[in-house]
């Protein structure tokens, strides 16, 4: 494959209070149509261990994506807040040691009618294709 | 033996004898040059062999969780102090179980650096003043201490504690390196290439999270089979995961000691990591760690606290 028809591979987690009503719910699963990108839901952002991020970028995935509710919103009280606090530590150090700014993106959803999930998905994959494959961290290779 | 070293034998002594304490935490020389251990002192005899010195590489407060139910003195420096108070924070010790002998810390030398820089086998080793006496085979070396410090050591902001009982002046220690700054300067490619290159010397013995007082964790995640997050071997994939991981565990918890450096024996040296992890809480979620006992644990967001 050429460079100039290189595609980022998107991973995104999502939870399931965030997108809730059927159409939402199609979007979401539209996004991982083409095959190449993954949706991984989970039942609450809190879920959302630093082990699955860190496992993500080794198996090679360009972009990734993390859509929660907003804190105050979240159906199990404080996960969306754990997750805060952990993902945006976990991030900030990623970036500390390599991982470039725009691979990761962290994203707590209003309750209230808010942006939708495609376009939160092409605006990361976008940021994704500025920045090129991914590099730093990346182990494809199996042991 | 010098008063400070005479003081604290006669303290634990009297703290043994008096039924204060089951045991005394400390160290006593080593049968190497250049290294101290740790002793667990039971009786006031035993006391008698605890020394003061900078060859005590490890940290004591390592030690406290495994001694449950027993009351202890501890010898406690600056980084033990403070790890002391993370256990403390996080409920792993209780405050009457312990009795802090607080030290002024004068730094830890850093071995490895003298056993290079030495032509010759090092036969003995003391410190004198300000100085470090080597005699080797053939004759005898004197070294500046403050130049040989360890890494951790020289960026210590906070080397004397409050304790029990204090032994010794309080110091003042201006740090003179960040351990997080030399790294911050390179763009994100040097540092992910530095990080590959340092962690590609790992062995996997796991001996920083052995020395680690703040590493109590009954089952290591790196020990799971199911699901297996970290594969076993030298392989990158596995090496990364583990270093990055078990840095993210100390994110604002590193009592910044350095055990972690000296006691791997590949030397890799990976500190900064875990101080710009506190450096990341400290911007996010508010002050340092291990320094008040009464701080807010950490977790509610500053903008949270409002």
């Amino acid at each position: 494959m050429s460079a100039v028809d290189w595609e980022p591979r998107l991973l995104a987690f999502v939870c399931n209070w965030a997108y809730y009503t059927p159409s939402e719910r199609a979007q979401v699963d539209q996004v991982a149509e083409n095959g190449r990108d993954q949706v991984v839901r989970v039942p609450c952002s809190g879920r959302v261990s630093p082990f699955l991020l860190l496992n993500a970028l080794q198996q090679g995935f360009d972009a990734i994506l993390l859509v929660g509710c907003e804190a105050e919103s979240c159906h199990y009280r404080d996960g969306s807040r754990l997750a805060q606090r952990r993902l945006r530590t976990l991030c900030q150090f990623l970036e500390y040691l390599g991982v470039e700014q725009g691979r990761i993106h962290l994203y707590w959803r209003s309750p209230l009618p808010d942006r939708p999930f495609n376009t939160l998905a092409a605006e990361a994959k976008a940021a994704a294709r500025d920045l090129g494959p991914a590099t730093v961290l990346v182990q494809t290779g199996e042991r | 033996m010098n008063e400070a070293t005479q003081r604290l034998c006669a303290l634990a002594s009297e703290l043994l004898s008096s039924g204060r304490v089951d045991v005394v935490l400390g160290f006593e020389r080593g049968s190497l040059p250049l290294r101290s251990r740790p002793l667990h002192a039971r009786t006031p005899t035993e006391a008698g062999r605890l020394v003061l010195d900078g060859f005590s590489e490890s940290n004591l407060a390592r030690f406290l969780c495994n001694l449950a139910g027993q009351r202890v003195g501890i010898v406690a420096r600056g980084c033990e102090a403070r790890s002391l108070t993370v256990l403390l924070q996080e409920h792993q010790i209780e405050r009457e179980q312990v009795i802090i002998i607080a030290v002024p810390c004068v730094g830890i030398i850093d071995r490895r650096r003298i056993e290079a820089e030495t032509p010759a086998t090092v036969l003995a080793a003391a410190e004198v003043e300000d100085e470090i006496l080597l005699r080797t085979h053939t004759d005898e070396i004197r070294l500046p201490r403050q130049e040989y410090l360890c890494r951790a050591c020289q960026a210590c902001d906070a080397p004397a504690p409050q304790g029990d009982f204090t032994l010794g002046e309080p110091l003042a220690h201006t740090p003179n390196c960040n351990l997080a700054d030399g790294a911050g300067a390179q763009s994100p490619a040097e540092r992910w290439a530095a990080f590959a290159t340092e962690t590609a010397r790992c062995i996997r013995c796991y001996a920083c999270r052995e020395a680690c007082p703040l590493c109590y964790c009954p089952e290591c995640f790196v020990d799971h089979s199911q699901p297996h997050w970290a594969p076993g071997g030298v392989e990158p994939k596995g090496v990364q995961f583990w270093h990055i991981i078990r840095a993210y565990h100390q994110a604002g918890r590193c009592a910044r000691c350095g055990a972690c450096e000296r006691a791997c024996p590949m030397g890799i040296s990976l500190v900064h990591l875990t101080d710009k992890l506190n450096h990341i809480v400290e911007d996010l979620f508010g002050p340092g760690t291990g320094l008040e006992l009464d701080a807010q644990a950490r977790g509610v967001a500053k903008e949270e606290q409002g």
